[in-house]
């Protein structure tokens, strides 16, 4: 079969591959759960939003399962049901803060020895001021932007080497500040020195917070950074790594600092990854809050996308984080107005101010349609992207549930600041947040290098928080059987490709099929519905999208406009309770594209969802004496979703 | 900023008080190093106005432009540059120097927000550096461990397989009927463990639990079903059952339960270790912290903000 060998480039990036010939099987694909976007006090906005002692030992302690204390209410909180892996993603740009390089063997600066580079550092300020002058004054602006832009000023005097400085901490920190240089020339003690320098600070006891806490097939942790462009809107991305400490403390992480254009990040990426032979992934959150420039068809200089742009982009960024607490990225009524559920936690508040306007460059699904145009013209699509999801949290908390939900910040951790304005500048109070999402991940163990490559070959998917089982392969030859086999992953695996996944020319005559179940989340509720969505160009190069419902509960039949009746309500508003007196506890299916065409190229993915079930603002009103049925905008209950990877069809 | 109005506090005896400060230690001892220093080498670094570049400054240099860290490799890359390169990087470098002394000479780091929080937290981090206790000695770490067993009590575990009968397929009662069944063959054959994943209906979630806790087993089987369990005697040869899920029914070969229980200190000595350490290095912190924060007086002028700390 064709389309078998397609997936091998795929497993390749994984490494995998060598070490199974023969591709991955049902066997040894198991489902973890984790959070790839956490910040925690490290973060100075967290820091500034009242988180200021959840480090990121406390976050990976939580995801795990260890107490800890909440940072706000001090009282000890433990998550009933841990992670299973977790990348702290604070924001890079705060990483600079106290670090230095120092050549090993240096003996640490004794406070003595501070004090003393102060005196010409002094100096020289006073020269400099001295002969300043109007001229000066004048170039001072670009002076500052010179070092803002710059890296972080050479050599500051080494913070952390102060080791048994003891009471004298803050007059050594005084002095320290203005040693400047005091490092860069100490350091010039012989090159045998300066060749084993080492970086001290904030960064290394990040990366020790993760190497401690990591435990293989158990507990997996990632050192990550989150890339806070704000490049034309909100164009962030997390970056995490597979690497160990020792190599992870071999850079620092790359930020706006050092430049604001994702195109540098992936050089980046490119060098450091060859360098120290590690793998990075790159994920990309919030483009429904870019403003129209996540996935926007030119580059950042406004010019059209070339190959080689398009190579770079999707080599280090394969996926898109399609929910967390600012809104779910999907999709938006007005971009897909026959599809009746996508108006499915949208959250339009820019972090500067005001409200986005969607446009397609805003949303995934837009994002993939745009995709199959450019590979058409470009051979290469820089939009075949995986799906995946966050919290996005700021609390050092990983908490995705809409009835233990512990906000986005400290500050929007209790009830009472529900309905509160947060964020000075944000049109978004407390409950415009969603209480997500997570990622479920199908990968052979549950390791840094396992998990990586699963995100790598996309065998991954996003939910807006809940923990629904969902298998999804695609191939031509699926029979009804194949949905009810015992074993439903071996025949998935067998008789195609999993989600993320590659279908190359169809035989002649077949129509592609896709293996699809959905299983609700064990503490969970139950199933509404399972959808396949579709986007494909046509011969003249316009894009289309259309939403089937492939499997639901119950005996609902389709009406006479072929939408499938609702599946009802059991939530009591009353109590902020629900029953799975209706839905189905699992769905599955074989889906038979009826309109394929084997000529165009096209993508699949599925969308299942749950039963309605209270919002989180439907438990904080009700703690609050309020009627949580007009107590806010929002609804009060929610109809809780995953969002598979897609799999593509490519003639 | 709080020193300035700290130091108009002390204007009465200002010299004494000053000589007590352990900045004017650092400043008198340091200028003393300095001037020795200047005395010893006379080295031109001392010169404003001159900015001594070696190799160990651009390699440096380099590493902090690319944020990467080896200097071994760093130092090889710079050994193989032209003098042409060279010089680029030796001019980029010394217009970074240049700028950065005159912004510095004009004060552009004072009244700069960013660079106040920078210092903020240079000064957390070297507070925890230096804060950082010793580790616990054996009367503190048992006490310690005595104090906080809650955190340490392991929940109870189950090794089971199960069969499975899906009543959302075949009907509550059908279900039922189905596994009474099939119990009896199960029993009558001596059905081993393994042989589970080609009888009854497909699990909805895991096949076997080997070694899961009592709230992973509640949250797929649910709680009666669970409760269950915990009255049967593990054996590798007895099905039991039929028992009910939110889900089915369900035949059960449990093999193994280990009740909950409290490891004993030599088995967790390390996670009872650093739990201790995590929780004085806070406190440390806090102390310490509080004690710099202390030694300023504060004095809030115009407004009332009741008793000052």
């Amino acid at each position: 079969m064709r389309f078998r060998q397609m997936v091998l480039p795929g497993l390749i990036a994984g490494a995998l591959v060598t070490l199974r010939p023969g591709g991955l099987s049902a066997q040894n694909t198991n489902l973890y759960w984790g959070d790839t976007h956490l910040h925690t006090s490290y973060s100075s906005d967290a820091y500034n939003w009242g988180n200021v002692n959840a480090d990121p030992d406390t976050a990976y302690r939580f995801a795990r399962g260890l107490p800890v204390i909440h940072p706000t209410l001090g009282s000890r909180v433990r998550r009933k049901q841990p992670l299973d892996f977790l990348a702290v993603t604070d924001h890079a740009e705060g990483f600079g803060l106290g670090a230095n390089l120092t050549p090993e063997g240096t003996p640490a600066p004794t406070a003595a020895a501070r004090g003393g580079a102060q005196a010409p550092a002094a100096g020289g300020a006073r020269g400099g001021a001295r002969g300043a002058g109007q001229a000066a004054a004048r170039g001072a602006r670009g002076a500052g932007q010179a070092a803002a832009r710059g890296p972080r000023g050479a050599g500051q005097a080494a913070a952390r080497g102060a080791r048994g400085a003891g009471q004298a901490a803050a007059g050594a920190a005084r002095g320290a500040a203005p040693a400047a240089r005091g490092g860069a020339r100490g350091g010039g003690r012989g090159d045998a020195a300066a060749q084993t320098a080492r970086l001290q600070a904030a960064w290394p006891l990040y990366v020790d917070a993760a190497e401690k806490n990591n435990e293989p097939g158990v507990f997996t942790t990632f050192v990550g950074w989150e890339f806070t462009s704000m490049q034309n809107g909100n164009n962030h991305r997390v970056v995490f790594t597979s690497a160990d400490g020792a190599r992870a403390k071999q850079f620092l992480p790359f930020s706006t600092r050092d430049s604001n254009r994702p195109e540098d990040l992936w050089n980046w990426l490119d060098q450091t990854s060859a360098r120290l032979g590690i793998e990075f992934v790159a994920i990309p959150h919030n483009s429904n809050i870019s403003n129209g420039h996540m996935f926007d068809a030119v580059d950042s200089d406004g010019r059209p996308f070339t190959a080689e742009y398009a190579r770079a982009r999707i080599r280090w960024e394969p996926l898109v984080e399609i929910s967390q607490i600012k809104g779910t990225s999907e999709t938006h009524p007005m971009l897909s107005p026959n599809d009746e559920f996508a108006n499915f936690e949208i959250y339009q508040a820019l972090l500067n101010g005001g409200i986005s306007q969607p446009t397609p460059a805003d949303y995934v699904r837009t994002a993939l349609l745009r995709g199959l145009q450019l590979e058409a013209t470009l051979g290469v699509n820089p939009f075949k992207i995986g799906i995946e999801a966050a919290t996005d949290s700021h609390t050092g908390l990983s908490s995705a549930e809409e009835d233990n939900f512990f906000g986005k910040s400290v500050i929007d951790s209790t009830p009472a600041a529900g309905p509160v304005r947060m964020m000075n500048l944000w049109e978004a109070d407390g409950w415009d947040f969603s209480a997500g999402g997570s990622t479920g991940v199908w990968a052979t163990a549950n390791t840094r290098e396992a998990i990586l490559a699963a995100f790598k070959r996309k065998e991954v998917y996003g939910t807006s928080g809940t923990r629904i089982a969902l298998r999804v392969f695609g191939g031509y030859g699926y029979e009804t059987r194949d949905a009810e086999a015992r074993n439903l992953p071996e025949a998935g695996y067998k008789g195609g490709v999993p989600m993320g996944g590659d279908l190359k020319a169809a035989p002649n005559g077949k129509r592609v099929t896709l293996l699809i179940q959905a299983v609700k989340d064990p503490t969970g509720a139950n199933l509404d519905r399972v959808q396949v969505i579709k986007g494909w160009l046509d011969e003249k190069g316009e894009t289309h999208e259309r939403v089937y419902d492939a499997v639901w509960s119950g005996n609902r039949k389709k009406g006479a406009d072929g939408k499938l009746p609702p599946v009802g309500s059991t939530v009591d508003l009353k109590k902020g309770a629900y029953t799975n007196t209706i839905g189905s506890a699992q769905l599955t299916t074989v889906w038979t594209d009826p309109d394929f065409n084997p000529r165009e190229r096209a993508f699949y993915y599925v969308r299942t969802l749950e039963i309605p079930t209270p919002r989180h603002n439907t438990y904080d009103a009700l703690a609050l004496g309020m009627d949580p049925a007009t107590a806010h905008a929002r609804p009060a209950t929610l109809q809780e979703r995953a969002f598979s990877s897609p799999i593509w069809y490519t003639p | 900023m709080i020193s300035d109005s700290g130091s108009g506090q002390r204007s009465g005896g200002w010299l004494a008080a000053g000589l007590r400060e352990p900045l004017v230690h650092f400043v008198l001892i340091g200028g003393l190093v300095f001037a020795a220093f200047h005395l010893l080498n006379a080295s031109p670094a001392a010169d404003s106005r001159t900015i001594v570049v070696d190799r160990n400054a651009i390699i440096t240099f380099m590493q902090y432009r690319s944020n990467a860290f080896e200097g071994e490799l760093f130092g090889k890359q710079f050994d193989n540059l032209s003098e042409e390169q060279r010089k680029a990087l030796v001019d980029q470098y010394v217009r970074e120097e240049a700028l950065y002394r005159e912004a510095l000479g004009m004060g552009l780091d004072r009244e700069d927000y960013i660079i106040r929080q920078r210092l903020v937290q240079k000064l957390e981090f070297l507070v925890d550096d230096t804060a950082a206790e010793a580790p616990p000695g054996d009367t503190e770490l048992v006490d310690f461990y005595q104090k906080n067993q809650t955190d340490y009590v392991e929940p109870p575990v189950y090794t089971f397989t199960h069969v499975f009968f899906d009543a959302e397929k075949r009907g509550a009662e059908n279900a039922r009927a189905a596994a009474s069944q099939m119990l009896v063959t199960l029993n009558r054959n001596h059905t081993p463990f393994d042989a589970a994943s080609s009888l009854g209906d497909r699990p909805l979630f895991f096949q076997n639990y080997v070694d899961r806790t009592r709230d992973f087993v509640v949250s797929h089987m649910g709680e009666p079903l669970t409760a269950a369990l915990d009255h049967v005697e593990p054996s590798s040869a007895v099905w039991r059952g039929p028992y009910e899920s939110p889900y089915g029914w369900h035949l059960i070969l449990l093999t193994e339960r280990r009740s909950g229980r409290l490891p004993p200190l030599e088995e967790i000595r390390q996670r009872v270790a650093e739990d201790y350490e995590r929780g004085a290095n806070d406190r440390a912190r806090r102390k310490a912290v509080d004690e710099l924060v202390s030694k300023y007086r504060v004095r809030v002028n115009g407004f009332s903000v009741g008793t000052t700390p």
